[in-house]
């Protein structure tokens, strides 16, 4: 229930994120490619990804599509990081199966916070 | 009236005289002598019976009568009734009433005979009898009418034979020779005949087949005989017609057909006069074929049914029987429309040429084959000072080409006219001199042409004319000529230096052009290196995006979790550092991302992201977003805003909406920021927005508003120094509301006023 999956291939942001998931109460397992990404997602079911798209290899959309064909029953929420160069790209982050997307910086301060809104827990 | 009725007739007659005869006089007649002679023979059977009565009445035994009278009565049938009285009238016999007569029988056929009886001459009585002979005469009459039936059957059989004997061996065969004549007289010879018997009728037939065998090769004969002549008429290919005394045509050819346009059928029987323009003329002419006998070359013009009149000569001439009369008038006819056309072409031709001779300037003269003149026109006759006629005849040459020009002789064979008449060559020439009759010499050019008929030279033509005067001209002509010679070759000499002077500069040119072409070259290099290092520049600025921010959310990351004392405690002076680290930090971001956006926005690569949504929440999300800073700041923050549908780029807007207000908070130290954003339009259509952002700050001077909106551009403020920001937010701002939203902005202002931002942007951009 409180385990959660940071997909992430730059170490800081890695480190911030888990910073802020881990003061928001959550367990953080982290992922520093699409295909770990996928494979941890598949194994460890969490209770929700947060998935950068810049990632070598497969990108984090492709992860993404790969995470829910693999899903038989309810879906794992997944929220995408996308970097300032790729705003508006919003609909191909929702087409890939994200259920929303935050721009960079990260605000460690208020990302958890966010991250409910967008889950709708209050 | 046929023969068989012929033949018939009378034998049916006699049969009918012969039926009359019978009938009305010798039956009855027959009838008559067989009746009496039958009353004779009863009568004496009565005498005798009155014989045998008379001792039987003296006897007076009566039964005897009775039984005698009884078996009379039924011997003789005919007896109808027997009466006998007494003396003194009382009857004896029969006892009862007589029976009544026999029905059936005519009275007439009754005869009644009485006899007195008597004994020497005293009268014993009266003795009646009554005999029907109808019976009697019936039978004899029906054997006679089978009699004279049997004789009518062997008159008529034998009317019939005769009749149907006759039919055979006469009437049909005359029949048939009938219709034979009769097809043979419509020119059939194929008609069947009777098979010619021994009889007249066989002679008959046997002559009529003679006969049209004769008449058949006669026919032949005739028809190769007319199909002859025929194609004799037909051969002609002038129109010819044959005219009876009446003046009707009884026969054309082909060719008068086609001159009068009308058919064989249509022409013959019509007057023949009919098909010509004068009538009249032509009725003259064949009555005097026939008064004369033939007619020649009698001019006559054709009335054709369409096209046009076609003259003709007609030569004709009469025709007659065996007996020597004439039956009418054989007319050939001659077009003649060609020979009238060359007969006027030559009349033509000869004036044309008279009137070529008269009207020439030129001399022209004719010679025979030795020189001597045949005609000369009235110019070479003026020239040479003689009449026209006067020098006919006479030799050319030794009239006015006897000298050369220098006055010696000139032999006639020497002279290059006579090589015309020699030779047959066209000779001409300008280098003659030709004599007037009054000794004077002038220059001629001359042209000779040879005649030539039938391969034979007969003489020759010559055309001249005096060409003193041009001579004399062309001689001053050529000297001029020398002189302007003189004179190019100097002009030219002239125009050579200057034209080498003209390929200098040229030459010059050239290499100007050349240069100018190098210079074009490393302009256009210049150009392309341009691009590149703009191609380099976007590639900066997206490199940019991506390394020079990844660094920088560390360092605002990592800052605001140690300020945020996540990893425990920190003291304050460190805090203050941590917030200079942070506020650096960001400082750099905004200034990064302002310089992309700049720089996006100027090379025109900002793309457009055209969503729906609400005008109000873009104002509260702005709003909210700095509602911290204003409130840290001690500001109030008012917001009036509308709910309204857009259609354009919502993060463009809210970006531009935080700049301004963003701007408001950094040069307001008191007071508040009022956010406005209402419905207007040009005429307020409700098709623009306007949002305005208005502060109680430090305001702008009037001679700063200029500026305001430039790049890099940071005004002379009271609070400069303590105010930070990157000098590209209101220039940012415009860009994107120009070329991104289709808006506009501008800013009302004055010192110690606070400022006011105005944008102004379309409700819906495509």
């Amino acid at each position: 229930m409180n385990r959660v999956l940071v997909v992430e291939d730059n170490k800081d942001n890695l480190q911030l994120l888990t910073y802020a998931l881990r003061r928001g109460g959550y367990e953080v397992i982290a992922a520093e490619t699409g295909e770990n990404g996928v494979e941890a997602a598949i194994r460890e079911r969490p209770f929700f990804i947060l998935m950068d798209i810049d990632l070598p290899g497969i990108d984090g959309l492709e992860a993404t599509r790969r995470i829910r064909n693999s899903e038989t029953d309810g879906s794992i929420p997944i929220i995408a990081i996308t970097s300032y160069a790729m705003r508006g790209d919003m609909e191909r982050v929702i087409q890939a199966g994200c259920n929303g997307y935050f721009e960079k910086p990260i605000d460690p301060l208020t990302i958890v916070g966010r991250i409910h809104a967008v889950l709708g827990m209050t | 009236m046929s023969l068989r009725v012929k033949i018939l007739l009378p034998l049916l007659a006699l049969s009918g005289l012969l039926v009359v005869y019978l009938y009305g006089y010798w039956m009855p007649r027959s009838l008559e002598n067989i009746e009496r002679r039958h009353l004779v023979s009863v009568e004496r059977h009565v005498d005798s019976v009155a014989e045998a009565i008379v001792p039987l009445l003296l006897a007076r035994e009566l039964d005897t009568i009775y039984e005698n009278l009884n078996a009379l009565m039924n011997r003789n049938s005919d007896w109808v009734g027997i009466q006998l009285t007494d003396s003194g009238g009382r009857r004896i016999y029969p006892l009862q009433a007589a029976a009544p007569a026999p029905r059936g029988s005519a009275p007439d056929d009754i005869h009644r005979i009485e006899r007195q009886i008597s004994y020497l001459g005293m009268p014993l009585g009266k003795l009646f009898v009554m005999v029907d002979f109808g019976p009697r005469l019936l039978a004899m009459r029906e054997r006679q009418q089978e009699l004279m039936g049997i004789l009518l059957l062997v008159v008529v059989s034998y009317a019939a034979i005769t009749g149907l004997v006759l039919d055979r061996s006469a009437r049909r065969p005359i029949n048939l020779l009938a219709h034979a004549s009769k097809r043979l007289a419509e020119g059939d010879f194929s008609a069947g005949l009777p098979a010619p018997g021994g009889d007249e009728v066989g002679v008959l037939v046997n002559s009529f087949r003679s006969m049209r065998d004769a008449i058949r090769s006669y026919q032949e004969e005739l028809r190769v005989a007319n199909s002859y002549n025929r194609s004799l008429i037909e051969a002609s290919l002038d129109p010819l017609v044959t005219i009876g005394p009446d003046g009707k045509i009884t026969d054309v050819n082909s060719s008068t057909e086609g001159v009068t346009g009308c058919g064989r059928g249509e022409l013959i029987g019509t007057d023949f006069s009919d098909y010509f323009t004068e009538p009249e003329k032509a009725r003259e002419g064949y009555r005097r074929v026939f008064r004369e006998g033939a007619v020649r070359d009698y001019a006559l013009e054709i009335r054709q049914r369409e096209g046009p009149v076609v003259p003709v000569l007609y030569n004709a001439s009469v025709y007659r029987n065996e007996t020597g009369d004439v039956i009418g008038v054989f007319a050939a006819a001659r077009d003649i429309t060609e020979l009238r056309k060359s007969e006027g072409e030559l009349e033509r031709i000869t004036q044309r040429n008279e009137m070529i001779l008269n009207s020439a300037g030129e001399g022209i003269y004719g010679t025979d084959v030795e020189g001597n003149l045949l005609f000369i026109n009235p110019s070479a006759a003026m020239m040479l000072g003689y009449g026209e006629e006067e020098v006919i005849g006479k030799n050319s040459h030794l009239l006015f080409h006897h000298s050369k020009a220098d006055g010696t002789r000139y032999p006639f064979d020497e002279c290059p006219l006579h090589k015309s008449l020699s030779h047959g060559e066209v000779s001409r020439g300008r280098e003659e001199v030709f004599w007037t009759r009054g000794g004077k010499r002038f220059d001629v050019e001359h042209v000779s042409t040879p005649l030539v008929e039938s391969g034979n030279i007969v003489g020759a033509v010559v055309v001249f004319r005096d060409i003193t005067d041009r001579k004399r001209m062309e001689a001053e002509l050529r000297m001029l000529n020398e002189e302007l010679e003189e004179r190019v070759k100097e002009r030219t000499a002239d125009l050579q230096k200057k034209s080498a002077e003209l390929q200098e500069s040229q030459r010059v040119l050239v290499d100007l052009v050349k240069d100018l072409n190098l210079k074009t070259t490393e302009l256009e290099q210049a150009n392309s290196r341009l691009k590149e290092l703009d191609t380099l520049k976007s590639m900066f600025i997206a490199s940019m995006s991506h390394e020079l921010r990844t660094p920088l959310n560390s360092i605002i990351g990592f800052s605001s979790i140690l300020l945020d004392e996540w990893t425990g405690t920190v003291t304050a002076e460190q805090k203050e550092n941590l917030a200079t680290i942070l506020r650096s930090g960001r400082h750099l971001l905004a200034l990064i991302n302002d310089v992309i956006d700049v720089s996006k926005v100027e090379a025109g690569i900002v793309q457009r992201q055209v969503e729906e949504f609400d005008l109000y929440v873009v104002i509260e999300e702005a709003a909210s977003t700095l509602a911290k800073e204003i409130k840290d700041k001690g500001l109030y923050l008012k917001v009036e805003a509308v709910h309204q549908q857009m259609s354009s780029d919502r993060r463009r807007l809210l970006q531009c909406v935080l700049n301004l207000i963003s701007n408001a908070v950094k040069f307001t130290e008191q007071g508040g920021i009022t956010v406005v954003a209402r419905i207007v339009g040009p005429g307020g259509d409700g098709r623009t927005v306007e949002i305005s952002v208005i502060d109680s700050g430090v305001g702008i001077k009037e001679e700063d508003l200029s500026k305001l909106f430039r790049a890099f551009s940071r005004l002379e403020s009271p609070l400069k120094t303590r105010v930070p920001g990157t000098g590209l937010g209101l220039y940012l701002t415009k860009k994107l509301l120009e070329e991104v939203l289709e808006g506009e902005i501008l800013c009302m202002s004055g010192q110690k006023e606070g400022s006011c931002f105005v944008m102004r942007v379309p409700v819906r951009i495509e």
